[in-house]
């Protein structure tokens, strides 16, 4: 298959063999970066500009080490020391770096739809666009290198989306406001796995069903059996806006340790897309349990897979 | 008014007329065959001059958006005879000084109605002079979810001797903070949703009231099938109540949303197909009595947000008739007739208007088949905040007579 897509911005409406070649090309960068150089020149001359509008270590660190792993030039965006503050438009902030003559835009902002509204905005300038989160929408490449880090862990010599056919994958916590759930919710769907959500039935709306998921809001029916359990962060605000009485709570009813995980499928795997309350979504011991903590893995297969997406979209062929 | 036009397909709700028929027009009145100046409308549709429910006016307050020049233009283009302004200008419709100056600065031959504020700077708080007010104006609106239920009851109370309908955003404010409509959709994608009984809860409470009151109410923006049926038991009832759909209701859906385009970000926010299948069955058996505009121009930088922070609304004066001939009764889902009607003859009687001659209504022809570019060049609205802008568009208007 020949890559076709001008921008990631969902993953929603991606295809089967658009995920095969994603894993095939991070499994091959998973090679590259087991070397002694890890460098390859794809994106030599090319400019990369990381435009968060959203402050974020991880994500943007992980984009920047795998743009210079391809040799980008790579360019920071900070808010809070920009034009932002002088009233200036994104979509001019955004036409300042094409006019620059950058080659690829990673966005992240606050609200959903930012990078959409970007990317049809510098389309015509041939400038390719990342959506690296916007809002509670989506946030792709997490979702494809949480898909390469569960296949890599079924067959690591070649990992590929059929693998998880009728696998169960239970995502845990506040899945209403987790961009991450949503495209993951998308792309395990794509390659056939079963999602179920867990959680109170505040941050876990039954309407998600109408998106394909199982709905659970009580933790015990929702691991049994499980493949895979993924848990997501649970933020303070969600109690000021009373969706939830207390983490105290919330930990006592849908927190994650070795105890309740007994009732998964033998040999499931945990991941968490971070940053991580330790005991609260989870207990310390086992997020720090490397028989079944894949969350390690996840933070270095995320370098893998974003350089093999900018690899994809600056044009490289594999 | 004195003119001759033959060969259009005539939509004439004041006799519920459609069909190819000549029109005579002198002093006014129709006449038969007579000396004067005629004009070839073979391929054309005329009707009755259109009538806006409300439109937003960028003028006082935000010229850049609009002015009260280029909205009269734009009003004239789109076939609209006459419109009538919302009181959110700034300052806003509140002080019988304002609403002179405008009558004084409007030099259109588009006739010009007036709403205005229920409360002073629309705040909810303090009521208008409403007794001072009411020989400028056409009715009274806050145009806003409902705040304070106290005061709006009062109000009814109040105006009852003014003879002036109350326009009401039956919302209930505090279940209205979203930017989608709660559903599937919504849920996909983020966004922060606005459940239905936002609608229905609200229209419940000033449902009492009226039946409390006994003052006419016209219910604005009605969107949810929900809404739809609660206003079609309202009537069978004999409640005092009128209710108007705006245009973008009955053309786009929450399926639209995909996009995340600032520009379907509309108040109340966009339904599903029920919902639209709902205001269309509403406008059919005379539960919906009026499509408005709700024309809101804003400028590029405001609609160039992200979709949760840009504001709600869309230029729509220029593009309607285009928009709900093309897609509604050119496919089928909706009557010519009962389209002109909810345009013409329905707002008139909402805003108590009962001369029915073409010298009251003013009359216009519209050529379904012509395409044109939503663009700078075919516009005189000064705001491109449009779904449409650079999309082609069948039918426009193409001769007004005042």
């Amino acid at each position: 298959m020949v890559w076709q897509r001008r921008h990631i911005l969902g993953l929603r409406d991606f295809t089967p063999p658009e995920y095969e070649l994603v894993l095939r090309t991070t499994h091959t960068f998973q090679g590259v970066l087991a070397r002694q150089n890890r460098k390859v020149p794809t994106l030599q001359g090319k400019t990369v500009v990381n435009l968060f509008f959203e402050s974020s270590t991880r994500t943007r660190s992980s984009f920047e080490m795998a743009a210079k792993g391809l040799s980008a030039d790579v360019l920071n965006f900070s808010p809070s020391t920009s034009s932002l503050t002088k009233g200036e438009t994104i979509l001019d902030t955004a036409r300042t770096y094409c006019a620059m003559g950058v080659a690829i835009l990673i966005v992240r902002h606050r609200e959903p739809g930012v990078p959409h509204l970007i990317a049809r905005d510098v389309d015509a300038w041939g400038v390719r666009v990342f959506n690296a989160g916007d809002g509670q929408h989506e946030h792709p490449t997490q979702g494809l290198l949480d898909l390469y880090t569960l296949c890599h862990s079924l067959d690591p010599d070649q990992p590929r989306p059929q693998l998880l056919r009728g696998k169960k994958v239970v995502i845990v916590g506040d899945v209403l406001h987790s961009r991450v759930a949503r495209s993951n919710l998308w792309a395990l769907q794509h390659c056939g796995a079963e999602v179920h959500l867990a959680g109170p039935p505040t941050l876990v709306p039954k309407l998600f069903r109408e998106l394909g998921a199982t709905v659970h809001h009580q933790l015990a029916p929702a691991l049994e059996g499980a493949h895979f359990v993924m848990a997501l962060r649970i933020q303070q605000e969600r109690i000021d806006q009373q969706l939830i009485p207390t983490l105290r709570e919330y930990h006592q009813l849908y927190g994650l340790n070795h105890e309740r995980l007994k009732a998964c499928a033998p040999g499931v795997k945990l991941l968490h897309p971070g940053p991580t309350n330790r005991d609260v979504e989870i207990t310390s011991e086992l997020m720090d349990d490397p028989q079944l903590s894949l969350i390690d893995r996840q933070v270095t297969t995320g370098l893998a897979s974003r350089m093999a997406l900018l690899y994809l979209l600056g044009g490289g062929k594999p | 008014m004195d003119f001759g036009l033959t060969g259009s397909r005539v939509v004439d709700p004041t006799r519920g007329w459609d069909g190819p028929e000549e029109v005579w027009v002198q002093a006014g009145q129709r006449v038969g065959p007579h000396e004067t100046t005629v004009t070839d409308g073979t391929g054309w549709v005329s009707g009755p001059g259109l009538v806006d429910l409300y439109a937003h006016s960028g003028e006082p307050g935000h010229e850049r958006r609009e002015t009260l020049a280029s909205l009269a233009a734009a009003a004239q283009a789109g076939g609209y005879q006459r419109l009538t302004l919302l009181p959110d200008t700034r300052p806003a419709l509140d002080q019988v000084n304002i609403l002179r100056a405008l009558h004084n600065t409007w030099a259109s031959p588009v006739q010009l109605g007036l709403l205005a504020a229920m409360t002073l700077g629309q705040a909810g708080e303090q009521t208008v002079e409403a007794g001072e007010l009411a020989p400028w104006v056409v009715g009274f609106t806050d145009a806003q979810p409902v705040g304070n239920w106290r005061q709006l009851r009062n109000f009814l109370e109040y105006v009852q001797p003014l003879a002036r309908p109350v326009f009401v955003y039956a919302r209930e404010g505090q279940l209205t903070q979203g930017v989608a409509r709660e559903g599937a959709t919504a849920l996909a994608l983020g966004l922060a949703g606005v459940p239905e009984v936002a609608e229905t809860s609200g229209l419940q409470t000033l449902l009492a009231l009226v039946r409390l009151t006994g003052t006419p109410v016209h219910v604005m923006r009605l969107a949810t099938a929900g809404g739809v049926y609660l206003i079609r038991q309202a009537k069978q009832e004999g409640l005092p109540v009128t209710a108007s759909v705006t245009v973008s209701h009955l053309i786009h859906t929450e399926d639209e949303l995909w996009s995340l385009d600032p520009h379907l970000r509309f108040d109340p926010p966009l339904g599903s197909n029920l919902d639209r299948a709902a205001l269309l069955a509403g406008l059919r058996d005379g539960t919906v009595d009026a499509i408005a505009t709700d024309h809101t121009p804003w400028t590029y930088a405001e609609k160039t947000l992200p979709f949760t922070q840009t504001p709600a609304g869309s230029i729509m004066l220029e593009l309607s008739l285009s928009l709900l001939w093309s897609r509604l009764v050119a496919l089928g889902d909706l009557e010519a007739l009962t389209l002109w009607t909810a345009l013409s003859t329905g707002p008139r009687r909402i805003l108590g208007l009962t001369d029915d001659t073409p010298g009251a209504m003013g009359w216009v022809a519209f050529n379904p088949a012509e395409p044109w570019q939503v663009n700078h060049q075919n516009l005189h609205s000064l705001s491109p905040a449009t779904p449409w802008w650079g999309e082609m568009l069948q039918g426009r208007v193409c001769r007004m007579w005042f």
